[in-house]
């Protein structure tokens, strides 16, 4: 009963924002007359995952293998009232938690993790390579690896490898291999070694090295956000809590999430774009990475190494590289061409906040919902705490998409 | 399904292009698409970019009419393709499309990158008496469609896509469904990474209205290899008739 109950959220199809755009997406960017970037993804990405990348398709069918491992890591994730929340800060309103930490990875990442890694192992593939940041995408694409019975590479930044063993642990144990970043395994590594031996690394230039190193290895390379059809796989997260609401009888009012590249939010709020036309949305981001505010809506890179093509997005540049901040998945230079669209259109509302804030909200947030959250997640809680502040005798349902949990980034509070 | 020939003018020379448009008229296209070089082909792919390149070097509007003469008395259609230039120029630009027998534009970053300008910037082509021709692609929203297709002059050029030149998997089934329900009955040529004949196949049994070929071209005017360019256009007539 439960099964079956669980299995009619799941939806059988991701939804692709782009068709429902209130302008045009630019499309990427190559400028060489010698070889086009965008047609060089073909040597890099698993080929399903790039024909839906530009097929633009509203509904893609999610294969039943994907949907069954969907189930399996812990799909639907649960929608929660939070209700103690509600009381502590006297809010007439309601407060529900959207949980992707429920999963058994801890975040949004595994949902298009194993599509990817599914899409890659139907195409022959034997190792998928990736990047991580804070650990969640590599973590992700460890299990989605094992799940789809293929050998994983993940180059992790410096500066979380050193800071979080454990994520390196969990990753082992589903059988990947994991080096930090800048590593002496690819060229690009090699160069910025040679420059500075204690190079925190960059989420950047950790993209640089995986591509690198499925190019010069013929495996294939996972993208963790930014590009469309990651977004278009998150879309069950949005999906999902649309069923649950009208199962609970609500309709929402505010949608709230965090923003690294974008691929939690955008998965989380573009299904509500056509149908709830008034509902309002909050991106929250890092001060210390201030893209909305302080980047420029403009072509830039993906990479730091410039392999991939240029796509029109906020960016802070990108050869940006963050202080060591405590959400390293929230380190990205730039956003998701569609969700950079819709912040410049006015659609998306974004805010900042800073780590002493963050903490401050997570603190708060754990003690009436029992949930650690990651701190990345921490930045949509404490965007929640302030709009709940600012309105405590409005009505309205907000819904915060709670990306992932914390168990394995307690050290920030010691710091 | 009609045929449209993509030819960037004044590549590899104006003699070479103006050789190459002949031809092109007698073998049987439909319409030719003029591409009128920029330093910032923004949209294009390798082959097409490096014609831009070279035909800058040599390139000049005024001996454009002679050489579309007799394509157009013929009755060949000719479309400028150029894209969007600074306002300060865009009115003797319009003028000398005009001049060259040229009735109808495509703009392909009009909607990409000056969307706000829309209206006015067809308002101003038709001013010129020019007619508005669309490029769309998979990226373009259905509501952007639906709110300029009334201003599109006989046809729309729908890009496969998001580059000329390139070879990317895409659902060609899917797109056309798509561009066809929100297009309508209207005249569809689609371009944007068509070279093989199966592509050139499947488009016709879906029921696409016409192709436009550029990059696969490239190389023939690179070689001044017009034999080859006819029997080229050989091959596609005798798929789509």
């Amino acid at each position: 009963m439960m099964e079956s109950y669980r299995e009619e959220i799941i939806p059988e199809n991701w939804y692709n924002v782009v068709p429902d755009l209130p302008e045009p997406l630019p499309p990427p960017k190559s400028e060489s007359e010698d070889r086009s970037s965008i047609e060089f993804l073909n040597r890099i990405l698993p080929a399903e995952v790039l024909r839906q990348e530009f097929t633009f398709s509203r509904y893609e069918k999610i294969p039943e293998e994907v949907r069954e491992m969907y189930r399996i890591v812990g799909r639907p994730t649960p929608l929660i009232r939070a209700s103690l929340l509600e009381k502590k800060l006297n809010y007439s309103g309601k407060i529900y938690l959207k949980y992707e930490g429920a999963t058994v990875t801890g975040s949004h990442k595994i949902n298009t993790a194993l599509p990817q890694a599914f899409y890659a192992s139907r195409e022959g593939v034997d190792e998928v390579v990736t990047e991580t940041g804070a650990g969640q995408w590599g973590t992700a694409t460890a299990l989605a690896a094992a799940m789809n019975g293929i050998s994983s590479k993940v180059f992790m930044v410096r500066v979380s490898y050193d800071q979080k063993p454990l994520r390196k642990t969990v990753m082992n144990i589903y059988g990947s291999s994991v080096v930090p970043s800048p590593s002496m395994e690819t060229e690009f590594g090699r160069k910025i070694l040679d420059h500075s031996m204690d190079h925190p690394g960059s989420l950047g230039i950790a993209i640089s090295e995986a591509v690198e190193y499925a190019l010069t290895n013929n495996k294939r390379y996972l993208l963790g956000s930014v590009m469309n059809s990651v977004l278009t796989h998150q879309s069950v997260i949005g999906q999902e809590t649309i069923r649950q609401i009208e199962i609970e009888g609500i309709e929402p009012d505010v949608l709230i999430g965090c923003v690294g590249g974008g691929s939690n939010f955008g998965g989380f709020v573009f299904p509500f774009l056509k149908r709830f036309r008034n509902v309002e949305m909050i991106a929250s981001t890092a001060s210390e990475v201030p893209k909305f505010s302080k980047g420029s809506y403009k072509y830039d890179f993906i990479d730091t190494a410039g392999i991939l093509p240029r796509i029109r997005m906020y960016s802070l540049g990108s050869d940006f590289v963050p202080s060591g901040i405590y959400a390293g998945g929230l380190r990205y230079h730039g956003a998701a061409p569609s969700l950079s669209l819709l912040v410049k259109k006015g659609r998306i509302k974004s805010e900042e906040v800073s780590e002493p804030e963050v903490k401050d909200a997570l603190r708060f947030f754990a003690a009436a919902t029992g949930i650690v959250a990651a701190p990345e997640s921490g930045h949509a809680i404490a965007t929640a705490l302030r709009y709940v502040k600012g309105n405590l005798h409005e009505k309205r349902n907000i819904i915060i998409n709670v990306s992932g949990h914390g168990n394995f980034d307690l050290s920030i509070f010691n710091r | 399904m009609k045929l449209a020939v993509y030819l960037t003018a004044g590549y590899p020379s104006n003699e070479v292009f103006g050789a190459f448009a002949s031809a092109a008229c007698t073998a049987g296209a439909d319409r030719l698409e003029i591409g009128l070089p920029v330093r910032e082909p923004k949209y294009d792919g390798p082959e097409i970019r490096r014609t831009h390149a070279r035909a800058l070097e040599n390139f000049s509007m005024g001996g454009l009419a002679s050489t579309l003469k007799a394509c157009i008395n013929g009755g060949t259609e000719a479309t400028a393709l150029r894209y969007m230039p600074d306002p300060a120029e865009f009115g003797s630009i319009l003028g000398d499309i005009r001049e060259s027998g040229i009735r109808q534009m495509i703009i392909p970053d009009l909607l990409i990158d000056h969307y706000e300008e829309r209206f006015a910037v067809i308002e101003q082509m038709n001013g010129a008496g020019i007619e508005w021709i669309p490029f769309y692609n998979p990226a373009t929203p259905d509501s952007v469609i639906l709110e300029t297709i009334d201003r599109a002059g006989k046809w729309v050029y729908y890009g496969l896509l998001p580059s000329t030149g390139i070879s990317v998997p895409t659902s060609v089934e899917t797109v056309y469904q798509r561009a066809r329900e929100v297009i309508g009955n209207r005249e569809i040529v689609f371009g944007f990474g068509i070279r093989d004949s199966q592509q050139v196949s499947l488009l016709r049994d879906l029921g696409a209205d016409g192709i436009a070929i550029g990059s696969a071209l490239v190389n023939f005017l690179q070689n001044s290899d017009i034999e080859g360019f006819r029997n080229y256009l050989g091959v596609l007539n005798a798929i789509r008739n």
